[in-house]
């Protein structure tokens, strides 16, 4: 009976393929068909030549063959040389004269091991030369290295560290092993308990190391890679793209369904993928993670790998007795596995949700999920799970810094063994599961909202249908195709929600009675400095100090019975008064003095009493990411819709199908930035609106303290309002990039990857702390740190954002919609 | 599809053999063990020793009065306990047992301590870094001498507020010690404005929230004891016309073995807890030093104080059921010591001729400084100038004998700074004594715009140790 439907399938199938053939160019299902079954078992005679060149490709390197597009191949490159870039910049500070360095560092610490007293004497000198210069009592002069970027003071930073770790790193771990004896060794600490095992894992791990010798010897290249985090986040990025889409070839030429019946599409072909996949992972990770070392080889030089691991500052408790070389071999393994699991979750999510959307979708929330888990702290439930997030593991020194445990309800498991054990239950389910799910039929139909039959509304009577007489203009169908979607509206009312949310979060007023006395003085004294006021606020200081004073006194009365119980408890409120504004008020004077200090009130008008708790937590907001990811979703697909649905064409030969519609589609984009960026302000303006005195605005900006630095003379509001006007600038910035780019990329995978590229990695980067990204990141115009600061990014992204408006205007006139 | 099932149970199969392993116990491990049982052995036996060497009881002590047996907690839903039946205390074992004191926090043969420093450390909200002042909970075993701090990670570095719970902002952080394993903590949240009370299981190196208090202010912390925290919070009511502050203290019970509030009620007017034991509130208001029931019914009053100043430094002997306390007068030139005996009878054990202005009371001795001033500079506000009140000496006299003659055990010499009544104080357990240091430090007055010579605490998470039979001195330097 099975073999009977088999058959029937089948011929079903090879009828559907006869029709389907004639049009369907499919590169792809020529590789299949051809594909010998014969190639895969291990032939041990090698054919000879013609035979080898005229057999077709085993299905393993097929498979591999298809990672070799243009798309990947530039995307990789791209992504490639940005880690080299990164790496080079990072480190690259001296590398003309990074030999110099070396053989200062080199004969300085020669120095240190063979003639200390020379040392000593070098080392004084450095410290009589910068406590001159500390004091202002002259200049600082190098004397053992001056070329760019590196002098003295660098040679002794990097010395220092060296000589003190050699000399105190045996006492240091001995100190951690006699803590850990100790602790464990209390009978206070119960036996099995998780503190007790944490502490004789302490001391088996570190009991071997503390007779480690550790040379004072230069340490060149090694701490500046491992603390490269760069490479994971890139590789991470290109694994989105590159991965994304191994089923997704199959899907989209509709050939699934003939796979399915044909004889090596099923398991042979996921066995291929899944192989062509981990192949191309570990390639990958192996590149971007090993490449930066041959910058660093240049920029700074390396050490040897034969030194210790403990050497370096940053894993002077790493647990294991390993060379920096074995370390390095240990962390790049732990990448290449981590990502192999990562990239396999990629395939697999691409095989069960057939387009890249959702994949980059969920993967964002994982990785968020990661970032924010990588936060938690000590009082959070979820604080024992931090060590499995994503970023801090894909850096692949996270396992071997130093022992970690976790606290499994009260008992212990050791890190590396919990995540070896999850590492294999993930692989096997992510190698597993493909198979599991297989090959879904292709439905030959598109996913459609479909209500059932019952819910269905009748049908409007022919009579009730009015032909409209005017259509949309083509700008009004263009704001209501980019932004006016039911789901575009939708997804816009989910992220004001989250955006509320966040921002009542952040801007929630402090708490307890040093802010609530401190504000309500604010309140009171509000506006320009007057005699008035301080006299006010000396009077209040007296009347605090005399409330102590009187305190004293009537307590010797009361007690020695001069005085009622009614009248001292009038003096007790009095001191309790006293007591609760005595800090606020200490506050209070300082800024008095600060509005007073003639080094500013001569300088500048309208310097008033304010309190600015709101208002600068609006001027210190981090980056947007709810703004930021909502408008390239929802500008992404913005000129990607019509090369997707091939509307294109149609456009192409349509009377205001070219310059009409671009310039309708750039006005809706443009507007809708607009209405969404003044959504989004307002809820900031609510927030502060709420929480502070809007009277402020026209107070003098360097009422302040904060803002001195600035030097800017004029009120609050209108910093407030050039801030805005940034934060506006650098939106519109934001939407010429993202739908510039897809009127460049016509492929919605091309387009997240170029806009992570872009835009979201210098964010991220100069979000997680590195500086250099904050001059090119969108994050210097939305979220501005200081209005004068931003004229670099102001230019560049303004440059940026009008040569792709031009260059959408060139693409869009020149393309069509390629068929395959 | 069996085969597919057979690959990935032989897949999860695999995936367990990780976690056997880490059950996998070697050689090192076992002798690590072995070491630790007989480490543990061998202070059990310090303990155990330092015990047999301590001053017994002597005959004729008075009775024990008992103290309290663990009570339904379910019948204090709402209202504050009556006392429960008695039980006998043992007697006490070491110097400083059954002694409770508001100077120090000893629990099990362990001193527990604030330690100050200044350091930078990571902003709460992640962004760059603040310097500033902050605490480290510490202790020193004071049967093994090892001094530690509570963060049980000896690999913590104690520098990141989202890391190491046991450090905090600010100068004070009140913790008490349930039981060596549960610690209850006062202090602030991470982003420094809210204050919360917290539980830490020093077992398992977990902390949470157990408290909010009424007004977000750090709530002051007692216990706990018969299984009860006490937590002492307060409402503020000000007048801004009249410029006064009414405040409303409240008393919380929360059980320590549920977290669960047993009752919160309203404290009489004008009134400051000193300690809770043995089913007896102790506590002063301006006037009177009062005992009472728990519910605050039966108040004795047993002290009436006069003229100025007020009690510095108390110390219960629970054994006994004894209350010392040093009266002292504004100038520290009056310090008195009195005792209360169980039966509420005053004595004057130290008279104010003496000018005590610090003393420690242990089952033996009685250690204390008298006002000995060094004049150490001019002072902003204070006419007597920059002074070291207490001459950096300390005296130690017979406790059954305090006016008897008196020995002087240590002599600073100048050479430090020991005691400022008030701020910071030693104590002396079996012949160590324990300081924080104190340091002259410049202060800049913004009104007279010159700089003095002030005392301060050492801001650099130091504890000293003196032997004060050998002289040999040891300064705990936490790092």
């Amino acid at each position: 009976m099975a073999e009977f439907k088999k058959t029937e399938a089948a011929d079903a199938m090879d009828a559907l393929i006869a029709s389907a053939m004639p049009y369907i160019k499919n590169r792809e299902l020529e590789e299949y068909e051809t594909a010998d079954p014969s190639v895969v078992p291990a032939k041990k005679t090698v054919p000879a030549r013609e035979t080898r060149e005229a057999r077709p490709l085993p299905l393993f390197f097929r498979e591999l063959s298809k990672f070799r597009t243009r798309f990947n191949l530039v995307l990789l490159a791209v992504l490639f040389l940005a880690n080299l870039a990164v790496a080079a910049v990072e480190t690259g500070s001296y590398w003309q004269n990074s030999g110099e360095v070396r053989n200062a560092v080199n004969a300085l610490l020669y120095e240190y091991n063979n003639d200390r007293a020379a040392y000593d004497a070098s080392a004084e000198d450095y410290e009589e030369r910068r406590q001159a210069l500390f004091y202002g009592r002259g200049e600082f002069e190098n004397r053992l290295i001056d070329v760019p970027g590196y002098g003295d003071s660098a040679l002794f930073r990097d010395v220092e560290p060296i000589t003190e770790r050699s000399r105190n790193y045996g006492r240091d771990i001995r100190r951690v092993v006699d803590s850990a004896v100790r602790r464990a060794s209390d009978p206070d600490v119960e036996k099995g308990s998780y503190v007790y095992e944490y502490q004789a894992q302490l001391i088996l791990h570190y009991r071997p190391l503390q007779d480690t010798e550790i040379p004072a010897e230069g340490q060149f290249g090694w701490n500046e890679y491992f603390s490269l985090r760069v490479p994971a986040i890139l590789l991470a990025l290109a694994s989105l793209a590159v991965f994304s889409g191994v089923w997704l070839g199959e899907k989209r030429s509709r050939i699934v369904n003939v796979l399915r019946v044909s004889k090596r599409g099923s398991a042979p072909l996921i066995l291929a993928k899944l192989s062509a996949s981990a192949l191309v992972s570990v390639c990958l990770t192996l590149a971007f993670t090993l490449s930066p070392l041959a910058v660093i080889a240049v920029t700074r030089g390396f050490s040897p790998l034969s030194m210790p691991v403990q050497a370096l500052s940053a894993f002077e408790f790493c647990p294991y007795a390993l060379t920096v070389g074995q370390f390095l071999a240990l962390t790049v393994s732990v990448q290449v596995a981590l990502f192999l699991l990562f990239d396999l979750l990629v395939v697999f999510l691409g095989q069960l949700l057939d387009h890249e959307l959702p994949v980059y979708g969920i993967l964002l929330v994982l990785l968020t999920a990661g970032y924010w888990l990588s936060g938690r702290q000590t009082d959070s439930p979820l604080y024992g799970l931090r060590s499995f997030n994503f970023i801090d593991l894909a850096a692949g020194d996270f396992l071997f810094g130093r022992y970690r445990a976790l606290n499994l309800g009260g008992r212990l498991v050791g890190l590396i063994p919990a995540l070896i054990a999850l590492g294999f239950v993930a692989f096997a389910l992510l190698a597993g599961l493909p198979f599991a799910v297989g090959l879904r039929a292709d439905s030959y139909r598109i996913f459609s909202f479909r209500l059932p039959v019952r819910m269905k509304f009748p049908k409007r009577a022919e009579k009730e249908i009015r032909f409209r007489a005017h259509s949309l203009s083509v700008f009004g169908y263009e704001m209501s195709k980019s932004m006016f979607l039911p789901v575009f509206l939708g997804l816009t009312l989910f992220a004001l929600g989250a955006k509320f949310f966040v921002s009542d979060a952040y801007f929630k007023p402090y708490e307890g009675s040093y802010w609530e006395v401190y504000t309500g003085y604010m309140a009171e004294l509000r506006g320009p400095v007057t005699e008035e006021k301080i006299r006010t606020i000396e009077d209040e200081e007296r009347y605090v100090s005399q409330c102590f004073a009187d305190y004293d006194l009537a307590q010797a009365a009361y007690r020695d019975g001069d005085m009622e119980l009614e009248e001292f408890r009038e003096i007790s409120e009095r001191r309790n008064y006293a007591d609760l504004v005595q800090r606020p008020l200490e506050r209070i004077r300082e800024r008095l003095d600060y509005l007073t200090d003639p080094a500013v009130a001569e300088k500048y008008d309208n310097l008033e009493f304010l309190d600015e708790t709101a208002v600068m937590r609006l001027f210190r907001q981090p980056l947007d990411y709810i703004f930021l990811v909502l408008l390239t979703i929802l500008l992404s697909d913005l000129f990607i819709r019509e090369y997707r649905t091939g509307f294109k064409s149609i456009l192409h030969t349509a009377k205001n199908g070219s310059s009409k519609t671009w310039g309708s589609k750039w006005g809706a984009a443009f507007i809708g930035t607009v209405i969404i960026w003044f959504l989004f302000a307002g809820v900031d303006f609510y927030e502060v609106w709420k929480t502070s005195d809007t009277t402020i605005f026209s107070a003098g900006l360097l009422s302040i303290p904060d803002m001195r630095e600035t030097g800017l003379d004029m009120t609050v509001g209108q910093y407030l309002v050039r801030f805005e006007l940034i934060r506006l600038f650098g939106s519109l910035a934001l939407c010429a990039a993202v739908a510039g780019l897809s009127a460049l990329t016509h492929r919605l995978s091309a387009q997240f990857a170029a806009v992570f590229a872009v835009i979201f990695i210098p964010s991220l980067l100069s979000t997680l702390g590195a500086d250099r990204f904050e001059s090119v990141s969108i994050a210097e115009l939305l979220a501005p740190k200081n209005v004068s600061g931003s004229l670099g990014a102001l230019f560049g992204w303004g440059a940026m954002a009008i040569l792709l408006v031009a260059v959408s205007a060139w693409t869009w006139g020149k393309s069509k919609v390629r068929f395959r | 599809m069996m085969k597919r099932t057979i690959c990935l149970c032989l897949c999860a199969l695999l995936a367990v053999l990780p976690v056997c392993g880490c059950g996998y116990r070697g050689d090192a491990r076992a002798e690590i063990e072995n070491e630790l049982e007989s480490a543990r052995a061998e202070n059990e036996a310090k303990a155990e020793a330092k015990t047999e060497n301590e001053p017994k009881p002597e005959a004729g002590m008075p009775e024990q009065p008992g103290a309290l047996v663990e009570s339904d907690t379910e019948e204090w839903e709402g209202a504050v306990p009556t006392p429960p039946e008695k039980v006998d205390l043992d007697p006490p074992k070491t110097d400083w047992d059954h002694i409770l004191s508001s100077e120090y926090n000893i629990y099990d043969n362990k001193l527990y301590y604030n330690l100050q420093a200044y350091k930078t450390i990571p902003s709460p909200s992640g962004v760059g870094n603040n310097t500033s002042g902050i605490v480290m909970h510490a202790y020193t075993d004071l049967a093994t001498l090892e001094s530690a701090y509570l963060c049980p990670d000896p690999l913590c570095a104690h520098d990141d507020l989202n890391v190491c719970f046991y450090i905090d902002k600010g100068s004070s952080s009140p913790f008490v010690i349930a039981d060596n394993r549960t610690v209850y903590m006062s202090r602030m949240d991470y982003r420094g404005d809210g204050g919360r009370v917290w539980k830490a299981d020093l077992t398992n190196n977990t902390v949470r929230a157990v408290y909010t208090p009424m007004d977000h202010d750090l709530p002051g912390l007692d216990g706990p004891d018969n299984g009860v925290l006490y937590i002492y919070d307060s409402l503020k009511y000000t007048d801004e016309e009249s410029r006064t502050t009414k405040r409303i203290e409240y008393m919380i019970g929360l059980s320590v073995d549920t977290d669960k509030m047993l009752f919160k009620r309203e404290l009489p007017e004008d009134c400051r807890i000193h300690l809770i034991r043995n089913g007896k509130i102790w506590y002063s208001t301006t006037r009177e030093l009062i005992r009472c029931d728990p519910d605050f019914g039966n108040p004795e009053t047993l002290y009436v104080f006069k003229g100025t100043g007020g009690i510095s430094a108390w110390y219960y002997d629970e054994y006994r059921d004894e209350f010392w306390f040093l009266v002292i007068k504004q100038g520290y030139q009056s310090g008195k010591v009195m005792r209360i005996l169980s039966d509420g009878t005053v004595e004057e054990v130290i008279p104010s001729s003496k000018k005590l202005i610090y003393f420690q009371l242990t089952n033996s001795k009685i250690y204390y400084s008298v006002y000995d001033p060094i004049k150490l500079g001019e002072h902003p506000f204070d006419p007597n100038g920059t002074v070291d009140v207490s001459g950096g000496k300390i005296y130690a006299a017979e406790r059954e004998d305090p006016l008897g003659e008196a020995r002087l055990v240590y002599d600073t010499r100048g050479e430090m700074f020991l005691c400022l009544p008030g701020v910071n104080t030693y104590a002396v357990f079996d012949d160590q004594l324990f300081f924080r240091p104190i340091q002259l430090v410049d202060d800049y007055d913004f009104i007279t715009k010159k700089t003095y010579k002030v005392l301060s605490i050492a801001h650099d998470l130091t504890m000293y140790r003196i032997d004060l039979t050998t002289g040999e001195e040891e300064e705990f330097r936490f790092e």
